[in-house]
């Protein structure tokens, strides 16, 4: 009911405002300078003479920054709320308002949780308990904004129980437990390339600073504690650690990741990145600083469609980089436009593992299902970024064109969300696009409606859960 | 009387043509019957009638069709068809975990080296993909997948199983991502394609790059759901009196699924028959759990071979491990049998493989080997050499990998005593 008053409202508000007339994608001009960052992106576009692509719309906005940051697509009221917005400044409130939220330090945990391999069987044997103590200890640390220096230093320096202390668990993710493979983990996670990429005297410095670390059982069943052979003050983790932080390469890597989560790859230009590194130092770590500075940024509000060198324009955050839903946000995208929650498990290691609940929020890599098995999600087996896969494939879409699952899910929305709707076209474009339909739209379906002798409605679900705009970030 | 009339017609076929001169042709495909949860090897294929009750709580052993094998009378229908299958009394290995034990029973390898090897499924499929022009996947696996493990491992996302999900004993088996849901009409279904067509209308003509897969994947998907691929799941296809004899049941129409996978030419086909992790309630689970797979597997080996694809198609039978030889009444077991790797048993029929052998001996209650142990690694090498593929050749091409398919046989070595005999010949002069 509540939904259908605010379109009734939200109807006679723009009746005679041609809401989506001009374009439903994108304003008429590119993002205006509203910051120093967006100055400096305006003059680095000018040196490589690539002008940006125009703004997005509010309801690309708004879809955007709920996918990219809380990980799902904006419920009705949520997008109805952005775009009938009358502030200026909307974009920015709402980017700070996602950022304090706790659904976003869960979703950013999740981003972690691939990096640092947090499941709990094969090839990284965590153990259940460990790998949720793992995942909390990460959401604490992002949601209580610890700066990301202290971060790693906090996992670089851990020992105790790999039950207690969570940090611990970065020397338990890891295939082997010789100090080369920590090393590696290591390298990868702060340098953000393995180790043997490195140059032979940092792979040195590397394998030598965690040349002390030992693992012991205790006699709780899985317990390990992580110790150092040597004691705190000749621990080489520390001169090692205190030299990393010096060193920009490390910050940098910081940003690059952060902007990677955000744009979906780390297609961008050096100098971008270079300045984004000044900033974040200047701003002593602080993440939710730096992506608030990016996604209130031209680079950000620009529209995805654009005339011209896609992967130039992509590198000047120039044009918005489109691609597919991740699959832990597909999958929490659908179980909230259909009401109906997802339940996961791991049938391995006994005692199974159960979750019910948002997809991006599960704890542990090994709890899983299909659907994400099918979308790409990471098996978390080596924590690098090409094992998250967002290519569209044949099988995932005969999985969207005829899963019987699904199809029962988008019969659901009938029977609750859209039982009392008198627009039930209107009410299905707002769950699936954030959007109303256009008036062209809306004619071409009673067209073809009537032709079909009125079944379409029933299968407008399929429609647009099967359709580019709903399957894409863009 | 019939059954034994179409054995005989094909024992004299497949003797036909070894004695053309030739050795066994390759298996063309395999059934992989994943006896999930680790069976029992007492109420299956190694009965011990003569142990104390504590043991084997009374249940007898009864003849099978090859004199001096006797097998569980919970396999009746089994026992008429020992001819076309081997017995191994004497898998082995040191793993009673599910994790470990599925892992090292589908792959070879022993857990923990780092690196993810594939399932033997992934890695026929790897081979006889090659040849394979079907429009299913090479690897298919009915109905739920086994999940224990990235069955594929390093091999790739390309390798990864096709799972039907949905049931096969349903009046429509549903296979996710192969046909429609089971209440559309095939005008509902003309009516969807064609709104989706004229709606989709975001970043058309705009030269998005990530956009561009999104068309040709449809088309191959669309092409996939109407064509030979979604006619092997429809059940409709088969007789009444076929579908009777497989057992009404979801695992029985498995069963019959994956014959009718094999005529397809898919290479690679596991059922994963789940439930047999009987800690309690033991003799109640196999009671129930035996009556249907005893049906079902008994029928496919008679249906394969009157259809004279026994000779060329493997239907192995094993589950990660056995069960615990003495049964445990105390609570809160209260008559079950707990996970036990160090002695059970496995079946093998077709490809070539002889029949009605048994391979190894275990002792009084059936606990331990007493003679001819098998590993892991060579139940599955004969598997892969009866499908033409070196278990002892590398990996070709993946980085960072420099090893065989498969670890070094164990000392007693593949199953040579069961391979087709000119094969068994070429074996022994090398």
């Amino acid at each position: 009911m509540t939904l259908y008053r605010t379109i009734c409202l939200f109807a006679a508000v723009t009746a005679f405002a041609p809401l989506f007339s001009q374009n439903i994608y994108q304003k008429a001009k590119p993002p205006a300078e509203i910051s120093s960052f967006d100055r400096f992106l305006s003059q680095t576009r000018q040196s490589v003479k690539i002008t940006s692509a125009p703004e997005a719309s509010d309801n690309v906005m708004v879809r955007r920054l709920y996918l990219d940051l809380l990980g799902r697509v904006p419920t009705p009221k949520e997008a109805l709320a952005y775009i009938q917005g009358k502030q200026e400044n909307k974009q920015s409130v709402l980017v700070k308002k996602l950022l304090q939220t706790e659904e976003h330090a869960m979703f950013m945990t999740m981003r972690y949780g691939d990096e640092l391999r947090i499941k709990s069987e094969f090839p990284i044997n965590l153990w259940p308990n460990a790998a949720f103590l793992y995942t909390r200890t990460i959401y604490d640390a992002y949601r209580n904004n610890l700066p990301y220096d202290k971060f790693a230093s906090q996992l670089i320096l851990s020992d105790g129980s790999n039950f207690r202390n969570g940090y611990a668990n970065f020397f338990r993710a890891v295939p082997k437990k010789d100090s080369q493979t920590i090393a590696d983990a290591a390298a990868q996670f702060l340098f953000g390339k393995p180790l043997k990429k490195l140059s032979v005297k940092e792979q040195k410095e590397f394998i030598k600073a965690f040349s002390g670390i030992k693992f012991k059982s205790t006699r709780e069943w899985k317990e390990e504690i992580v110790y150092s052979v040597f004691s705190p003050e000749k621990d080489p983790r520390h001169p090692f650690m205190k030299q990393v932080l010096q060193k920009n390469e490390f910050a940098r890597n910081g940003v690059l990741r952060l902007w990677k989560w955000i744009f979906g790859s780390d297609n961008a230009a050096p100098e971008i990145i270079d300045h984004l590194t000044e900033q974040f130092r200047k701003n002593n770590y602080d993440q939710r600083a730096l992506l608030s500075m990016i996604c209130t940024s031209s680079a950000y509000r620009v529209s995805s469609i654009c005339s011209g060198d896609y992967q130039k324009m992509t590198r000047y955050g120039a044009v918005y980089p489109v691609r597919r839903l991740d699959a832990e946000v597909l999958a929490d995208s659908i179980a909230q436009i259909t009401g109906r929650k997802n339940s996961y498990s791991s049938v391995i290691p006994e005692p199974f593992s159960y979750y019910n609940g948002r997809a991006a929020a599960i704890p542990d890599g090994s709890v899983t299902d299909q659907f994400l098995l099918l979308f790409g999600r990471p098996s978390r087996d080596t924590g690098a970024a090409g094992e998250r896969k967002n290519i569209i494939t044949a099988d995932q879409r005969l999985y969207l064109f005829n899963s019987s699952d699904l199809n029962n899910r988008l019969n659901q929305i009938f029977r609750y969300k859209l039982k009392t709707e008198k627009d039930k076209l209107g009410a299905l474009y707002l769950l699936f696009y954030s959007r109303m339909p256009t008036p062209a739209e809306r004619k071409s379906f009673q067209e073809m409606n009537k032709k079909w002798k009125w079944r379409l409605l029933s299968r407008m679900p399929w429609v647009l859960l099967n359709s580019k705009e709903f399957l894409y970030q863009h | 009387m019939k059954k034994y009339c179409f054995s005989f017609l094909f024992l004299l076929f497949s003797g036909c043509y070894l004695s053309a001169g030739e050795t066994a042709p390759p298996a063309r495909s395999v059934i992989e019957i994943w006896v999930w949860g680790g069976p029992s090897q007492l109420e299956t294929f190694d009965p011990k009638p003569k142990a104390p009750k504590e043991y084997n709580n009374g249940y007898k052993a009864i003849p099978t069709n090859v004199p001096g094998i006797e097998i569980s009378e919970m396999l009746p229908k089994l026992a008429k068809h020992a001819d076309k299958y081997s017995i191994i009394r004497t898998m082995t290995h040191r793993h009673n975990g599910h994790e470990t034990a599925s892992y090292l029973m589908q792959t070879g390898r022993e857990p923990g080296s780092g690196k993810v090897f594939p399932a033997i499924g992934a890695l026929v499929a790897f081979y006889k993909g090659k040849n394979y022009r079907g429009d299913l996947p090479p690897y298919v696996v009915l109905t739920k997948p086994k999940g224990r493990f990235a069955e594929e491992g390093f091999l790739g996302e390309k390798f990864k199983p096709l799972v039907t999900g949905g049931n096969p004993n349903a009046a429509r088996f549903s296979v996710d991502g192969i046909t429609p849901p089971g209440n559309l009409s095939k005008n509902d279904i003309a009516m969807q394609f064609a709104a989706l067509e004229k709606f989709d209308q975001f970043g058309k003509n705009a030269g998005i790059p990530a956009l561009q897969q999104f068309d040709s994947s449809g088309k191959e998907a669309y092409r996939k759901m109407n064509g030979s691929a979604a006619k092997v799941f429809d059940l409709t296809q088969e007789t009444k009196e076929m579908r009777e004899r497989y057992g009404r049941n979801e695992f029985g129409q498995a069963c019959l699924i994956a014959r009718r996978l094999v005529e397809a030419g898919v290479p690679y086909i596991t059922i994963n028959a789940q439930g047999w992790d009987s800690h309690k309630k033991h003799f109640e689970t196999m009671k129930r759990k035996t009556a249907e797979m005893d049906q079902a597997v008994a029928a496919l080996l008679e249906d394969l071979a009157e259809k004279k694809l026994l000779l060329t198609t493997i239907v192995w039978w094993s589950g990660e491990f056995g069960r615990t030889p003495k049964i445990q009444w105390e609570a809160p077991w209260n008559g079950g049998r707990n996970h036990y790797a160090n002695c059970f048993s496995a079946m093998i029929a077709g490809g070539g493989f002889k029949g009605g052998k048994v391979i190894g001996v275990s002792d009084a209650v059936a606990g331990k080997v007493v003679s001819r142990p098998v590993a892991p690694q060579d139940l599955l090498g004969s598997i892969l050499e009866r499908c033409g593929i070196d278990p002892d050749s590398k990996f070709p091409g993946f980085t960072g990998v420099n090893e065989p398919l498969l670890p070094k046989e164990s000392k007693a070595g593949r199953l040579r005593e069961i391979y087709p005999e000119k094969a068994e010949k070429q074996k022994g002069k090398k």
